[in-house]
């Protein structure tokens, strides 16, 4: 019994021990106002990282998840600050999560048409988004948005802030998409077997502009309550974003070849990723040594992972 | 595959309309580089458009480098080696690292390219002059400005960037100095977040977890020092008071906002417009100072007004 459960939650384990050791050295850690704090840090990288899970399933992965965030949100910030109306606001969160997907989906495209990896088509978007961001912005910032928007950021509806709400609702979707969809079985056969997929009737070339679409809306989206958090839209917003994403998708398992992985698991790679940057503050860690903190102990938690899952 | 093409001409546009903005134009009398630590940071530009400023003034010409990422010394190694194949007069730089510049200045002294830094120090090589303020004296400076508000008693953060560079080394010193001289002033923490506001919100937001206590913030940029402020406003925190550096149109909006306590003066155009100024000197064969001085005043709600205005003007 425990040989078939423990290796499915073989990285909820290493997360608790993590947990474990940090509420063991400071007593800060395991308060209910700082994990909630860690929540709502994790909540943003959750979304981006379901959404990089997405395309890393499908054999494939999304580095421009940052640049686009970037851009969509440059974009749409005039249309969000106080001086507008409602309208415009809603106006400027439809304009962002539509330009994210037609984004994504423009990556999709051009793998599926091009026939390229999804690493080439998408180092190039990261460059050609965060490029025109830059144009755009010219080096100023934009700010003091509505306070409707600035609650998705900062808000706390019957205590619980946003950012959270709207990640756990992702987060649920996405597993459901996976799981339950046509959609999602597509998306698991072509990253299992591409041919063997063809031939069963699965639509691939729609499964993988799809995926990228999803891609490209989840960094819009988490743009968006990014900028609201910081009350400020800026260009070179969201860079670390991309390799914190695929940090998360992998620590929660997400193979590289496609087709295993899922959008929970991801979601505790992403909790490890923000527990150790909170545990590191607290602790007060030397700021020279926090990178290699951080690799030392990514390193030591999927080692505890992948010890739990072939010992049982 | 056809019904592609035009993908490919998206990505091609994408890739070149950066690089149109930035490449300059054929030389006139005398072509400069200017080498910034990033393409984005509001400060950078500033510097640049006083270069520019300047050389139209003098008739010569600029050529801008700038990392596409933020503090990439690689890229700046390369567009060192860059301006030497250009042949360019002179080489004003930001150097990103004091010490791995130096193979890359070596270069430029070999090639007879005269070499001026400004906003940090190289650690070697033969460099014609230092514009800029200095890192260390200012940040004591600021700090003790700062302890007096608190009256010399109470806890402290500091907010750093890239703890690996010499900007940021020189002033943590000297903030660190102005501390250890309050006794009664306790150093709560120190943690990096890159110069970046986002990357500040979240180092503050897990501080504030563990210290209840906080009476001062001291960040060694101004992005930073809003980043922090953020999260001190959204936890409901007050009374904690905050200093910035740079001095750039953001934290003197801040500061005349009452959000921002104090600041420093970088002056960012005159690190642009001073060295290439001392360059053309160096053209006509005149002698130039080791160190031109820029900026180095504290900025509050006395003079915040009138820093602002010069950028107001300088956008025109």
């Amino acid at each position: 019994m425990l040989g078939t459960i423990l290796p499915r939650i073989s990285r909820l384990i290493a997360l608790v021990i993590l947990c474990g050791v940090l509420s063991f050295l400071t007593p800060t850690f395991l308060t209910a106002s700082n994990l909630i704090n860690v929540l709502r840090q994790a909540s943003l990288l959750s979304i981006i990282a379901v959404g990089m899970t997405m395309t890393m399933l499908i054999k494939g992965i999304d580095l421009s998840v940052g640049s686009i965030l970037a851009l969509t949100t440059c974009l749409a910030a005039k249309l969000l600050v106080a001086q507008n109306s409602f309208g415009e606001l809603l106006l400027g969160i439809l304009v962002a999560l539509a330009l994210g997907g037609v984004l994504g989906a423009l990556n999709g495209l051009a793998v599926t048409a091009l026939k390229l990896h999804g690493f080439l088509v998408t180092f190039g978007m990261m460059q050609v988004a965060r490029g025109l961001a830059y144009l755009y912005m010219h080096g100023s910032v934009i700010g003091g948005f509505r306070p409707e928007f600035t609650f998705l950021g900062a808000g706390r509806p019957l205590g619980i802030p946003t950012p959270i709400i709207v990640a756990a609702v992702v987060v649920l979707l996405t597993h459901g998409l996976l799981t339950n969809t046509t959609f999602g079985r597509s998306v698991y056969g072509i990253g299992a077997n591409d041919s063997a997929a063809r031939y069963s009737g699965l639509n691939l070339p729609r499964t993988t502009i799809l995926g990228y679409t999803f891609s490209g809306l989840t960094a819009a989206l988490a743009g968006l309550l990014y900028i609201a958090r910081l009350d400020t839209a800026e260009a070179q917003i969201g860079e670390a974003f991309n390799l914190q994403a695929i940090g998360a998708a992998a620590i929660g398992g997400t193979s590289f070849d496609g087709g295993v992985g899922s959008a929970w698991e991801t979601v505790i790679g992403a909790l490890i990723m923000t527990v150790l940057a909170n545990g590191m503050n607290l602790l007060n860690i030397s700021s020279l040594w926090q990178t290699f903190v951080t690799g030392a102990a990514i390193v030591v938690a999927v080692i505890i992972d992948r010890w739990i899952a072939t010992r049982s | 595959m056809k019904r592609f093409a035009w993908l490919w001409l998206v990505f091609a546009l994408g890739l070149i309309l950066p690089g149109l903005a930035v490449a300059g134009q054929a030389p006139k009398t005398y072509t400069f580089a200017v080498l910034v630590k990033d393409s984005t940071t509001p400060f950078w530009r500033y510097l640049i458009s006083g270069a520019k400023k300047e050389a139209k003034a003098l008739g010569v010409e600029v050529i801008e480098y700038a990392p596409l990422q933020q503090q990439n010394l690689e890229e700046q190694m390369r567009h060192v080696e860059d301006a030497i194949q250009k042949k360019v007069d002179a080489i004003i730089i930001a150097p990103i690292n004091p010490t791995a510049i130096i193979p890359a200045i070596e270069k430029a002294n070999a090639a007879k390219i005269p070499v001026l830094t400004t906003n940090s120090k190289a650690g070697g090589g033969k460099i014609a002059t230092f514009v800029g303020v200095e890192n260390y004296e200012g940040a004591k400076k600021l700090g003790e400005y700062m302890l007096k508000k608190i009256n010399r008693k109470g806890n402290v953060i500091i907010v750093e960037g890239n703890p690996a560079g010499q900007t940021n080394q020189d002033r943590v010193k000297g903030f660190r100095e102005a501390i250890a001289a309050a006794p009664e002033v306790k150093l709560l923490a120190q943690q990096p977040a890159m110069f970046r506001r986002d990357q500040a919100m979240t180092v503050m937001e897990n501080l504030l977890q563990t210290h209840p206590k906080v009476d001062l913030v001291i960040a060694l940029n101004d992005e930073m020092a809003l980043g922090s402020l953020k999260a001190l406003e959204q936890a409901g925190r007050k009374g904690v008071i905050v200093s910035g550096f740079d001095g750039a149109i953001e934290g003197l909006e801040a500061i005349l906002a009452g959000r921002l306590t104090a600041s420093l003066n970088q002056d960012p155009f005159g690190q642009g417009s001073l060295p290439v100024r001392a360059a053309m000197d160096l053209m006509k064969g005149k002698k130039i100072e080791e160190n031109i001085p820029t900026g180095g005043e504290i900025i509050d709600t006395s003079n915040a007004q009138q820093l602002l205005n010069l950028f107001k003007e300088a956008a025109k």
